[in-house]
């Protein structure tokens, strides 16, 4: 017999004349009424499909907005962290450390130089926060943060647009408002701020990882499912 | 060489500075999204937009109020070399020497304070109670006096972090 399978639903339907010819050795009906019967379910389950196949696509539109949604800005949030990263690394290591060997010292308003009996006298003491000079680079730093915390925030806006006009799910929605107050609440616990950072960029890689990996696990289940149903019906001849 | 600090434009500037990155933000944010979204919700993007914005804005304006009626009006003189501190209040004036304060509580956002990263527009606003021996006391906003890091012995520096670094209860002793 030449199988033809236009739409591309093979198994579904063979699926389906498997349970017939299991309905019909079990109630005796005859290969007319068997047509009948395959066409009045193979309509209804057209209808069901169609329903199915409406709810997959929405959700595959859903899914690739969602994919789509919030790029530029999580992306742009990451590589800001990122940056923010390096230079308040560099700042507390290496600029400030360097400064203050050279005598600089944080003044009332602003930074002021060492210079004789002060210098021999206060020069080898060991640098605190209080005396710590202020850079141009840390003052850089410092606000790329805040630039951090505006980019949640207008991630967070964009969203919630994203979830009033159908694009991405509830759920999704759940999951980055989440992930992005946990990163923010950890960086605000006492001047936390790599943690929150790499907090963000876990949630981040986890749920691009997640719509990468979901869709290959689905469709093996899938397959796993159909050959075990199948099995099953063999099983019942 | 004496310093003589007042409220100053600059002062402003230095405190306030971060909200900037802020409008910058919430002010393109309604186009991008009118780019993504399309235009018919525009009304709604910037409505939400500007009430985030201010989340972000109002507890910045209220702190800078609240810092300025503090010190309007005051002038601040600090000579380094002598370790004199002379500060003018409503035509009145307070001399001391650094030796004779008793105790400076340094109130400090934790980003300040750590160091490290500012996550609030706020972040850099702090103030500090100052006490003489003699038992003045007085408040030091960062707007008059940016940071309030004098030389003095380490042991009558109180450090307070603050998430929010309103004065709160704050009280001055002007008159003994």
């Amino acid at each position: 017999m030449r199988y033809i399978d236009p739409d591309g639903r093979g198994p579904e339907e063979a699926m389906l004349r498997a349970q017939l010819w299991h309905m019909r050795n079990m109630t005796g009906i005859s290969e007319e009424e068997q047509d009948e019967a395959l066409w009045e379910s193979g309509d209804t389950d057209a209808s069901a499909n169609t329903d199915k196949n409406e709810d997959d696509s929405s959700k595959k539109k859903k899914k690739a907005d969602s994919e789509g949604n919030n790029l530029y800005l999580d992306e742009i949030g990451i590589f800001l962290g990122s940056v923010e990263l390096g230079v308040n690394s560099w700042d507390k290591y290496i600029s400030t450390p360097s400064l203050y060997r050279q005598g600089f010292r944080r003044g009332i308003n602003g930074n002021y130089l060492l210079t004789g009996r002060n210098l021999s006298l206060f020069s080898q003491e060991i640098m605190t926060s209080n005396t710590a000079p202020i850079t141009t680079l840390g003052r850089f730093g410092k606000g790329l943060g805040f630039g951090g915390t505006t980019f949640g925030a207008l991630s967070a806006i964009d969203n919630g647009i994203a979830l009033h006009k159908g694009k991405i799910s509830i759920s999704r929605f759940g999951y980055r408002i989440t992930g992005g107050g946990v990163s923010l609440g950890l960086s605000l616990m006492k001047g936390g701020g790599p943690l929150g950072f790499l907090v963000g960029a876990e949630v981040y890689s986890f749920e691009k990882g997640y719509d990468k990996i979901a869709p290959q696990v689905q469709s093996s289940f899938d397959q796993f499912y159909r050959a075990l149903i199948n099995g099953w019906l063999n099983q019942q001849r | 060489m004496t310093y003589k600090l007042k409220i100053t434009l600059n002062h402003h500037f230095k405190n306030i500075w971060p909200i900037f990155i802020a409008v910058i933000g919430f002010s393109l944010m309604p186009i991008y999204l009118n780019y993504k979204y399309g235009s018919e919700d525009l009304h709604l993007y910037i409505k939400v937009c500007f009430f985030s914005f201010l989340v972000f804005f109002i507890p910045q304006l209220v702190i800078h109020l609240a810092y300025y009626w503090a010190n309007r009006g005051r002038v601040f003189y600090y000579a380094p070399d002598e370790r004199r501190v002379k500060i003018e209040i409503n035509n009145r004036t307070y001399k001391f020497i650094l030796d004779d304060i008793e105790w400076i509580e340094r109130n400090k956002s934790f980003a300040l304070a750590a160091d490290w990263y500012q996550w609030m527009p706020w972040d850099n606003y702090n103030y500090s109670v100052l006490r003489v021996k003699t038992g003045e006391q007085f408040v030091i906003t960062s707007l008059l006096v940016p940071n309030m890091d004098l030389p003095i012995d380490e042991s009558k520096i109180r450090l307070r972090k603050r998430f929010y670094c309103y004065p709160f209860g704050v009280n001055e002793v002007l008159e003994i």
